[in-house]
């Protein structure tokens, strides 16, 4: 008599924690691909950090006596090496992914006034250097804004995964806090998210 | 080791496998219910357990019911069972209930792991937790890593697998996963990527892509899914006893019912254990044997022994051995390189891999059991691989750049070498590596540039076309975008037939990091370019074909051999030949020779002849290469020896021709090495 009780509850039971455990592979491989996807990120910030004291140097050669532009974006550029430490230990933490976007448009801020500076120099930007290290800014600046597309999709996949019933039940009780995307810091130019379509 | 037979004998042992899971899955139900026999007969006092003497339905002394009044000749009996028949041991109902029970839970389970591994490789090391080493890595290490694991793939004509590190595991350890080599994931662990030189990597990740070459990975994932079933019995039996030690204060004496689930949960639980030891015989029965394979195929893509006995020995005398300490190093247990997980009673009979001893003798016989040191190599002990490109041009091989050369190859020995592919082989792909164009190969390194280096390659020559195919670019993706593939377009101007599938099959790993929407504007992108160029060729769009079809390998799964024999796709074979013989020659008579050439390879009725050229379209061939994915692999080697045929077997074969062989060759899943030219 106790036969039926019994098998009922332990198919229940079995059920339960095969939603369980569904439930949390899945959070565990969303979350682990954002964080992949920030690895994308991280490569080409280094990337575009290394490429910044060739350009202070190769400019301090043509405008020496334009110190403080110079030293704002050598300072610029520290911060932003700090910030991207700390979001790449925790890529999605809403804290370091504002202060990576703080920091890096701080930098974008302070090497456009270092480009506006060297509009009066034609020298300087007719310099061989110093239109490879443009050239290659750009490249790294369009490559981030594309991994950043990647990024911010992943977390919001997996945020939307997390805040579903009935993932959300149990997205606390196993730790997956929410994740935060990577806010645009550059100026109107990337802004204009380039639109994909072949209707044309 | 041919291809094709390691192919067939993969799908065999799948067969294989599912009959001894079968059996397992048999044996099981008949366990559980012996396991609920066994409790019903606890619970009803047949077999007395010490300090529960109890009844159904009443807490008073054994032997009295609250409505029993016992006639004065009828006797007392201790145990007197409930019901008028007596419980026995064979009672169809419940035996009936337990085995339905026992397979929809295993059939569930199994059910729902392997839909979660469908996703390919990469879904498999996500859910293990690994991190992906991402294309421009500038770490010296893991770009050491990539190095190899590039190299060895342009070797073996594979697409570049995606590469991930395991963080927290310290041990030595490596495995491949996935379902074909296009969504395949190489996952090494911390402690391999610290403690072997370049050498024993490159036996580590050799002995790796031998099992994507060979099957092994697809036949990895199956068993991971369908013993999953299996060992989610221990699981529940563990849960059963742990909820019930957690209410066992409060219950009193009130449960007859109690002790059964205590007795049904440590039943489970020893049913649980003996399915484990089911699932390690199953792995150890199915994949040993070919670790000592993968271990013989290492040493055939490199050099020398050296690499993967080194590794082995480093594994010997390493502390950590090759344990693998995350919690789902059981289920995945067969997939490392090592054994990841300790064996302590059984170890000899249930280890997934053979002994390392064993191992290590069979690729290097002078082994003395004296195991080496091992101590962390310093960081700048890192060398990059210069040797391999030497080695190659010591061995008499032209170095890249060499013009249009001539290839003498014999077209019978095309498919010996489908997936065999020898240390020639490696040290080219090292040279082509070290030669490829600082731009090209840095452009490798983000999604960005690696699409526009793609959209770069298909730009047709005429200027009037081109103009019109950047504009496309401009429109859908931006003006960024079209900067990049003006600026790429500069860098790859010039560059031979040869650069084309290397830099498709290298582009891969960083144009898999777009997301579902970018990959797919990427797919049309590539397809508005082709059709904006009329006069594209069969090479461009083949390899094309290819890259769509590799990136969108992780979602769509990948058609199932249905045909068995040539009949049923004879006429797109004649599609496929025409359309290769009329690429490669340019008048009408090389082209019925060399269509003939093939044909007569497979017998093809005459009146099958050559295709016009309008009936030779590319959707045409597109389609019939489809077509052709689904048959088995020996009608595949058949296709394949016809093409090598149809192309190779006139005088003057260019390498563009011989390329396109190659690219034929990926179309149809058969992973052909690169072609040498002997310097003239």
């Amino acid at each position: 008599m106790l036969l039926i009780p019994l098998v009922v509850i332990l198919s229940l039971a079995v059920i339960l924690v095969a939603i369980v455990v569904g439930i949390y592979n899945r959070l565990v491989t969303n979350r682990n691909r954002y964080q992949n996807a920030y690895a994308q990120i991280d490569v080409q910030l280094k990337r575009r950090y290394d490429l910044i004291p060739n350009l202070v140097e190769t400019a301090k050669g043509y405008i020496a006596h334009e110190r403080g532009t110079l030293e704002a974006v050598t300072q610029a550029r520290t911060a932003a090496v700090g910030a991207a430490q700390t979001a790449a230990a925790r890529p999605g933490d809403p804290g370091a992914m504002q202060a990576l976007a703080g920091a890096e448009g701080a930098l974008t801020g302070a090497l456009g006034r270092l480009f506006a500076v060297m509009e009066a120099y034609p020298d300087l930007k007719a310099n061989q250097t110093m239109m490879q290290l443009m050239e290659e800014l750009t490249s790294t600046e369009n490559r981030i804004a594309f991994s950043r597309q990647a990024f911010n999709d992943a977390v919001q996949a997996y945020n939307i995964s997390r805040e579903t019933f009935p993932a959300v039940l149990l997205a606390g009780m196993f730790g997956f806090t929410p994740a935060s995307l990577l806010e645009s810091t550059e100026s109107a130019e990337e802004r204009k998210a380039p639109k994909v379509s072949f209707s044309s | 080791m041919n291809f094709f037979e390691q192919q067939e004998r993969a799908r065999r042992n799948t067969g294989w496998l599912l009959f001894l899971f079968t059996v397992a899955v048999i044996g099981l139900g008949f366990g559980v219910y012996g396991a609920t026999m066994a409790g019903l007969h606890v619970s009803r006092g047949h077999f007395p357990v010490s300090g529960f003497r109890y009844e159904f339905g009443t807490s008073r002394a054994p032997g009295y019911r609250s409505t029993h009044r016992p006639s004065p000749d009828a006797p007392a009996r201790a145990s007197v069972p409930r019901r008028a028949a007596p419980l026995g041991w064979w009672r169809p109902d419940i035996f009936i209930g337990c085995f339905s029970a026992t397979l929809g839970v295993i059939g569930l389970a199994s059910l729902g792991r392997t839909a979660g591994l469908r996703a390919g490789g990469i879904a498999v090391a996500e859910m293990m937790g690994a991190r992906v080493v991402p294309p421009g890595t500038q770490e010296v290490r893991e770009r050491r890593l990539r190095n190899v694991v590039e190299e060895m793939a342009l070797a073996a004509s594979v697409p570049v697998p995606q590469i991930f590190v395991l963080d927290e595991e310290g041990g030595i350890n490596a495995f491949a996963a996935g379902h074909t080599p296009a969504d395949a994931a190489i996952v090494v662990t911390r402690g391999t990527l610290e403690h072997l030189n370049r050498e024993e990597l490159q036996g580590v990740i050799g002995h790796e892509f031998s099992h994507i070459l060979n099957g092994d990975m697809r036949m990895n994932v199956r068993i991971m899914g369908l013993l999953f079933g299996i060992l989610v019995i221990a699981v529940i039996g563990r849960g059963l006893l742990r909820i019930m030690s957690f209410g066992r204060g409060g219950r009193g004496r009130g449960g007859g019912g109690f002790a059964a689930f205590l007795v049904a949960g440590a039943l489970v639980t020893l049913i649980g254990y003996a399915g484990l030891f089911c699932a390690r015989l199953i792995k150890a029965a199915v994949s040993r044997q070919r670790e000592y394979l993968a271990d013989a195929a290492s040493v055939q893509f490199t050099r020398n022994a050296d690499g993967i006995a080194g590794a082995l020995k480093k594994i010997g005398g390493f502390v950590f051995g090759s344990q693998v300490k995350a919690r789902r190093a059981e289920e995945a247990s067969h997939f490392f390189f090592s054994d990841a997980v300790s064996y302590s009673l059984f170890s000899g009979l249930f280890a997934t891999h053979p002994p390392l001893h064993e191992r290590i003798r069979r690729v290097d016989p002078s082994f003395d059991g004296h195991y080496p040191q091992v101590r962390l190599l310093a960081a700048d002990a890192v060398e990059d691989g210069a040797s391999g490109a030497e080695a190659f041009e010591a061995a008499g091989f032209a170095p890249a750049g060499q013009g249009v050369a001539r290839i003498a190859t014999d077209p019978a020995s095309v498919t010996r070498l489908v997936g065999n592919p020898n240390p020639d082989h490696t040290d080219y792909a090292a040279a082509l590596l070290r030669e490829l164009p600082d731009a090209l190969r840095e452009a490798m390194g983000s999604a960005f540039s690696a699409s526009a280096l793609i959209y770069a390659m298909l730009l047709s020559e005429d200027a009037a076309v081109r103009e019109r195919q950047v504009a496309t670019v401009r429109t859908g993706l931006g003006a960024e975008m079209e900067r990049e593939t003006w600026r790429l377009a500069a860098a790859l101007g010039g560059t031979e037939a040869r650069w084309r599938l290397p830099v498709a099959k290298l582009a891969l790993p960083a144009l898999r990091a777009m997301t579902p929407a970018q990959q797919e504007a990427f797919a049309g992108t590539v397809g508005a370019l082709i059709t904006a160029d009329a006069q594209v060729s069969l090479f461009e769009f083949a390899i094309s074909r290819t890259l769509v079809r590799h990136l969108a390998a992780g979602r769509v799964a990948p058609p199932r051999a249905t045909v068995r024999t040539l009949g049923p796709v004879l006429d797109d074979c004649r599609t496929l030949l025409s359309c290769l013989a009329r690429q490669g020659q340019p008048d009408e008579i090389g082209a019925q020779r060399a269509y003939a050439a093939g044909a007569a390879r497979l017998q093809m009725p005459t009146r099958l002849g050559l295709l016009g050229s309008e009936a030779c379209s590319l959707e045409a061939t597109g389609a019939a290469l489809d077509r052709l994915r689904t048959t088995v692999p020996r009608v595949r080697e058949q296709i394949l020896d016809a093409c090598a045929h149809g192309v190779l077997a006139d005088a003057t074969v260019t390498l563009e021709e011989a390329e396109l062989l190659r690219v034929v060759a990926d179309a149809l899943d058969c992973p052909l090495p690169p072609f040498l030219t002997p310097a003239a």
